[in-house]
């Protein structure tokens, strides 16, 4: 299965909130947070356990005005930055 | 009981009652003669309850305020009574912290001229330093571990606890109003640079002990502290570990030699 294929959720341990134009994540296992700007509240957001990375990659470039290619190459390291930190978790596809 | 729980308190009727008893349950096991009660140690949450437990011991508490609350412990803990009682009273603290709209936070408070600076962090990050340097400067400390802070008619208030106090600290039983939130950097220099309110909640979140971890209270929980926030934005204080501080916090009547 292809990476982007792979389907995240956010962890149901984790909380967080829009506040302006940034969002603060409460990761409640760790009683950890973090800050996240507009376009990485816009991932969390995207994450419903449904939608495969290409159909969220898809839904945050209409929403950010952002090229695909750039979308994508800019996701990979967040991405695995928010898995390492447990805050998604995949539901399917590669590494599941 | 620990000396620092053992200070008589002149207040009002009791908010909430604890009761305590050592029980031979068969749930209940002897301790180990050597443990780590933080660790040992877990709390669980639900909609209408918070539990401690541990192998030698169970406390159930009502988050709502006026509820009544159950210790139980194995009476072969009585040894190590006094710090699980303390543990279930910060924990009963901080519920009822935020059922009052308020939030208890691990951090020192230092009070001068009336005010009180909050200045909170992770640990090691200088809160009993800073609250030392408060105290030989002159400023009252009301604890160097856990404060709570409660919005009475509009206007945010410190409360001292009797938790890891220093010096004479603790015995205050008059809040006093809050002057500024500040989150400890150690740094090469003094500074304080004011958050978005993102990471203000964010920083003030990950210092509101207990609750910080209860997923039926989050957004009680982020309601308070955006509230808090709005009222008294979150500064990160870059601290060379010096009285120096002092002057961007509560200023005085003149400079602090650092």
């Amino acid at each position: 299965m292809d990476r982007a294929e792979r389907v995240f959720r956010v962890h149901p341990r984790v909380r967080f909130r829009r506040l302006y134009d940034e969002a603060v994540v409460i990761h409640q296992d760790q009683a950890e947070t973090l800050v996240l700007n507009d376009a990485g509240v816009t991932f969390l957001e995207c994450c419903d356990g449904e939608r495969d990375l290409a159909a969220v990659i898809e839904a945050m470039r209409a929403q950010l005005a952002v090229d695909v290619p750039t979308l994508a190459g800019d996701l990979q390291p967040f991405v695995a930055e928010l898995e390492a930190l447990g805050i998604i978790e995949a539901v399917a596809g590669e590494g599941r | 009981m620990p000396e620092h729980l053992a200070r008589s308190v002149r207040t009002h009727a009791p908010d909430r009652r604890l009761r305590i008893e050592l029980a031979a349950d068969p749930a209940l096991l002897p301790p180990p003669h050597s443990h780590d009660l933080a660790e040992t140690t877990a709390i669980e949450c639900s909609a209408t309850a918070v539990t401690l437990r541990s192998d030698w011991f169970r406390a159930r508490l009502d988050p709502a305020g006026g509820g009544a609350g159950q210790l139980l412990v194995h009476p072969a803990g009585r040894a190590y009574f006094g710090g699980v009682l303390e543990n279930v009273l910060r924990v009963l603290v901080a519920y009822d912290a935020l059922h009052r709209g308020g939030v208890l936070l691990h951090s020192s408070a230092l009070v001068r001229g009336g005010r009180a600076a909050v200045l909170f962090g992770h640990s090691g990050a200088g809160k009993s330093t800073a609250a030392g340097l408060g105290q030989a400067a002159g400023c009252e400390v009301l604890s160097d571990d856990i404060n709570v802070l409660i919005p009475v008619t509009g206007t945010w208030q410190a409360y001292a606890v009797p938790f890891g106090v220093v010096g004479a600290a603790g015995e205050r039983n008059e809040p006093v109003p809050l002057g500024g939130l500040y989150r400890l950097v150690q740094a090469g220099r003094d500074a304080a640079v004011v958050c978005t309110p993102a990471r203000a909640v964010a920083l003030l979140a990950a210092s509101a002990a207990f609750v910080n971890q209860d997923a039926y209270r989050a957004e009680a929980l982020l309601d308070t502290l955006l509230e808090l926030a709005q009222r008294h934005p979150v500064h990160e204080l870059h601290f060379t570990r010096t009285a120096r501080f002092l002057d961007r916090v509560l200023p005085g009547p003149g400079p602090v030699e650092g």
